[in-house]
């Protein structure tokens, strides 16, 4: 009984990783209907069949339901802290093929709605105005067609408008009109229009034959959520309701408005703190006797270091995927300064600051990667390795063979790190796969298991050299600050980070369907030198974004 | 943390007696379950399940000697109050198929089933995984006898992280995972969300509740009846569960004799650090067995921490500063993980205890114990860490079951003999109908000689 894996079978998987890393590497020459040549050699998978993919329904994370009933009902009206965290996958909390529905959930959903209902019906002036004048059912007809369209984010129709009235006139009766408004107000949040992004559709595409087109509104929907992470606005709705949001170009011009809002920031936010995993930092802890300095105090100036960092670049400075790998400045307080052997802030407080560039440039290098990806008392190749092939190449080597006893090498203080786990790469069952992963985790050695610089380990000094394989940028490279310039440099990995901005933009894995979306966002990314921004612009122009398939609906 | 929550509670209050006149102090058997009459001698049965993870050492687990005449052994040493309560099972195979070993071992645990394909491995490329593809045994048991209680189930976990496949045991159904609550407060809250309302207020609050839950359930269905079938499978699933809120309003507790609120658990600074983890899982453990004594639910799972667990067990003396899941990888040669990981486990068994414990104190209203009416049920995703291995799985079962369960006995099997089978058997001690359950190839009805 039992799973064993042989040794072949694994080899013959991980080679297939690198074959496919490299035919990747090659991508395609052709072009296609909908998006002009581009004047760049396009990249990704070959764009054959037009198809915008599945589009499976969409709930809101806890994120975006505390981003929505901020914009319904004003920042902090309803405190949503005890949602439970959703499903994750590839990464991602918004991922819909992995959404569950337990009775905890939808408690919560329940009581929040009430709760929401009772927050406007104790401050009904704002909320219903003519309630002031005469709180009747005339005033509640209003406020259901009103309040309604916006929760709902599109108009209601007349039978919805009717079945939310007779819950109103049973609330009226009971208790009063502010419970009539309640009770609607809570159906209207817990109603699956407003929980999940319900998308029927408006008919067959003209231009893509087996798709269907999106409503003005839930092309409008698919915009805000994309770029705010929250419902759209008055813009967006006037837009929708004119015809505005037909063309490729109505969505560029909506979404390069939007991007020019704080409200964007949130969502680059998201994506990287999901992406790297720093998000999981609070959840990560140290052996305080090997790591006293590691501190929940630390990992919070970490935490916040990366996001200041991440929203530095794209933002205010480069913009691009290479500078995030590369930019020889990041963001502390004076004891993150201390730690990086940085002078501290001119101004004080927690800002700019400038550790030695040959051994810190880009997230790679700072404190929450490598503390995320080290072990708790000590560093650790493999999953530092890992993440680079994975989350940075989009190539996954397959789990260790199961009935083998896998050993992480104990402390010992006379040796090295590398030279602890070399028995990877010695023993052939474990070699297949941690060639792919050790040789770039080495990279990171001079950074123990919390990130602190180091030259000597063991009492030896430290060798900071690694290798990529199967890969555009293949060669050696010494220390991370090198493999950032790298990666920099990659096509592939541009590729990948246009990938999981699929992942996270449009809730889904890719599929093979989706390979003409892949190459559209993947070449755009490339022809704007990697500029994040005008990738999430590129994420509105795609067959994925604009519409369903067919097949989809019944 | 705790202004927010205890913002949230005085508002969950507030909307609770919104509308209602003041709040009365009543006795809270009184004020939350208004139809308590319950015939003599019908004790309801109870499940309760725990897990804990990364495998155990078997020869510090197994006991020793015959089925009625054994020994505990080190890690199992300190159940020995409640032996005479126990059933140990060791030699059976958990089953399980799809993803790592402690993704396999996690799914297939109290289904019985494989994991589907889906995406839990960081890629989509190779070696990935879904959900399960069945219903857990707990959640049949629920569907059986969890019927007009507030909860049909309770599922509570301790630090269990991210909501993958390696978090998650409990399903209602293929690929339907259900999520464990990790802060005690909202899981109190939770159980006693009306507490000191007046009959009054309760019979507004069930109106209100029903009038707004049957107009979303009508939008439910009108929505599913224009997606398509994918869609409107989640669909449906979210309005089970309000259909489920819905019935619970009827809900007709038969409290024991030991229903006592235990008030607002005080939590510690941190529901994510490593070193509150026993602080929150003893909250969670007072909180299942008050629910249980209450009649609040019939059926609990605790889940400590997740497969693959990184917990440092720090407060062990002497010490343990390795992260659980790196330890179990250690090889048998060597003995100070060997015996760092027996005192994990036998930390474990001293939860169960504290556990058994409260079950063993409440009584019924018979003057029986909880822990005669309940069928507690132990288990690990693995049975060895350092191999992945699922054979030798450790099982402990506690509790009569309401006399369906001979305990005091010590069950060895050999051959490898699939764990559906004694999914089989808990669910016939739970008076559910079946000879089999899980994925059919790996049952051969139920476990011989355990009932």
């Amino acid at each position: 009984m039992g799973e064993t894996v042989t040794r072949a079978a694994l080899c013959s998987e991980c080679l297939r990783i690198v074959a496919a890393a490299m035919v990747l590497a090659l991508g395609c020459a052709g072009t296609h209907g909908s998006s002009p040549a581009q004047p760049t050699p396009s990249v990704g998978p070959l764009c054959v069949t037009h198809d915008p993919g599945p589009s499976p329904l969409r709930r809101l994370t806890r994120t975006e339901y505390a981003q929505t009933v901020d914009d319904l009902l004003g920042p902090g009206v309803l405190d949503v802290s005890r949602l439970p965290p959703g499903e994750r996958a590839l990464g991602f909390d918004n991922n819909a093929d992995v959404i569950s529905t337990s009775d905890l959930l939808v408690d919560a959903y329940e009581d929040l709605a009430e709760q929401a209902g009772d927050a406007v019906a104790a401050n009904l002036s704002a909320y219903a105005p003519c309630a002031g004048l005469a709180p009747d059912s005339g005033c509640a007809a209003q406020f259901i067609a009103s309040f309604g369209r916006l929760a709902w984010r599109r108009p209601l129709a007349a039978d919805e408008q009717a079945a939310l009235a007779s819950v109103f006139a049973d609330g009226a009766a009971a208790v009063g009109f502010g419970e009539g408004i309640a009770r609607v107000t809570a159906v209207l949040l817990a109603s699956p229009q407003f929980l999940y992004r319900v998308e029927l559709g408006a008919g067959p595409a003209a231009e893509l034959p087996s798709a269907v087109a999106l409503s003005p509104d839930e092309l409008a929907t698919r915009l805000s959520y994309l770029i705010w992470g929250g419902m759209p606005d008055a813009t967006l709705r006037a837009a929708a309701d004119a015809g505005r949001l037909a063309t490729p170009a109505d969505l560029e011009r909506e979404a390069r408005r939007m991007l020019a809002d704080q409200r964007a920031h949130a969502i680059v936010a998201t994506f990287h703190a999901q992406w790297i995993g720093v998000d999981k930092l609070a959840g990560i802890d140290k052996d305080a006797i090997v790591y006293p300095a590691y501190t929940p105090a630390l990992a919070a100036l970490f935490t916040q270091e990366t996001s200041r960092f991440v929203d530095e670049v794209v933002w205010n400075r480069e913009g691009t995927l290479a500078a995030l790998l590369t930019a020889p400045y990041t963001f502390g307080d004076a004891t993150l300064a201390a730690f990086y052997g940085a002078p501290p802030p001119a101004a004080g407080g927690f800002d700019l600051i400038h550790p030695d560039p040959t051994r810190r440039a880009g997230f790679l290098t700072e404190g929450a990667f490598l503390a995320l990806y080290g072990k708790a008392n000590q560093s650790d190749p493999v999953h530092r390795g890992r993440f680079v092939r994975e989350r940075m190449l989009c190539t996954t080597p397959p789990p260790p063979p199961q009935n083998i006893v896998i050993r992480p090498p104990d402390l010992d203080p006379r040796s090295t790190t590398r030279q602890r786990f070399d028995q990877h790469t010695s023993d052939p069952m474990c070699s297949a796969c941690h060639t792919l992963l050790d040789p770039i985790g080495f990279g990171f050695e001079h950074y123990d298991g919390i990130g602190r610089w180091r030259d000597m380990e063991g009492g030896q000094p430290v060798d900071g050299s690694g290798s990529l394989t199967g890969t555009d940028v293949d060669g050696d490279f010494d220390g991370a600050v090198q493999l950032g310039a790298k990666l920099a440099q990659s096509t592939d990995v541009q590729l990948c980070y246009a990938t999981q901005w699929f992942r996270f933009g449009y809730g889904r894995g890719e599929t093979t369907a989706d390979a003409c979306t892949l190459h559209d966002l993947a070449t755009a990314f490339v022809a704007a030198k990697g500029n994040v921004r005008e990738l999430l612009v590129a994420l509105t122009q795609t067959e994925a974004f604009r519409y369903r398939r067919a097949g989809d609906l019944p | 943390m705790s202004f927010f929550l205890d913002r949230r509670l005085q508002l969950s209050r507030r909307t609770v007696l919104r509308g209602a006149g003041v709040a009365m102090a009543l006795p809270l058997l009184e004020a939350m379950h208004p139809r308590r009459a319950r015939a003599a001698g019908a004790i309801p049965k109870r499940f309760v399940t725990m897990f804990t993870p990364n495998g155990t050492i078997y020869p510090q687990w197994v006991p020793t000697g015959s089925e009625t005449s054994f020994t505990l052994s080190p890690i199992l040493a300190p159940l020995a109050p409640y032996q005479s309560d126990l059933v140990v099972v060791s030699g059976l195979y958990q089953q399980g198929g799809g993803g790592d070993g402690h993704q396999t071992g996690i799914g297939g645990m109290l289904t019985g089933q494989s994991l589907n394909p889906g995406p839990f491995q960081g890629g989509a490329n190779a070696g990935s995984a879904g959900w399960a593809n069945g219903i857990s045994v707990d959640q049949q048991i629920a569907a059986n006898i969890g019927g007009g209680t507030s909860l049909p189930s309770l599922e509570l976990g301790v630090e269990v992280g991210s909501g993958d496949d390696w978090g998650r045991m409990v399903y209602g159904a293929a690929n339907q995972p259900l999520t464990p609550e990790e802060n005690p407060a909202l899981a109190y809250q939770r159980l006693f969300a009306t507490k000191g309302a007046t009959p009054a207020e309760l019979t507004a609050l069930r109106a209100r509740k029903r009038s707004i839950l049957d107009a979303v359930r009508a939008q439910f269905q009108s929505v599913s009846a224009r997606v398509g079938s994918a869609d409107r499978a989640r669909l449906d699933q979210h309005a089970t569960a309000l259909r489920d809120i819905e019935m619970r309003l009827d809900a007709q507790a038969m409290p024991s004799l030991s229903c006592v609120d235990p008030g607002a658990p005080v939590l510690p600074a941190s529901l994510t650090d490593n070193d509150s983890f026993p602080a929150i899982g003893k909250l969670q453990m007072d909180l299942l067995a008050v629910a249980l004594a209450c009649d609040l639910t019939r059926v609990a799972s605790l889940q400590w921490s997740r497969a693959v667990s990184m917990v440092r067990f720090t407060w062990l003396s002497p010490t343990v500063t390795d992260a659980h899941h790196d330890l179990s990888h250690k090889p048998d040669s060597d003995a100070a993980s060997q015996d760092k990981l027996t005192r994990i486990n036998t930390w474990y068994a001293s939860q169960l205890a504290y556990l058994l414990g409260k079950l063993a104190t409440a009584q019924e209203t018979d003057g029986s114990r909880l822990l005669d009416a309940t069928l507690v049920f132990w288990c690990n995703e693995l049975g060895k860490g350092n191999t992945h291995s699922r054979q030798l799985a450790p099982y402990v079962l506690a509790g009569q079951a309401g006399g369906a369960l001979r305990t005091g006995r010590f069950l060895s099997y050999t051959g490898d003999l699939p764990h559906n089978n004694l999914l089989v058997s808990l669910l016939q001690a739970m008076d559910v109908p079946v000879t089999k359950f899980g994925k059919d190839e790996w049952c051969t009805g139920p476990l011989s000689s355990l009932l």
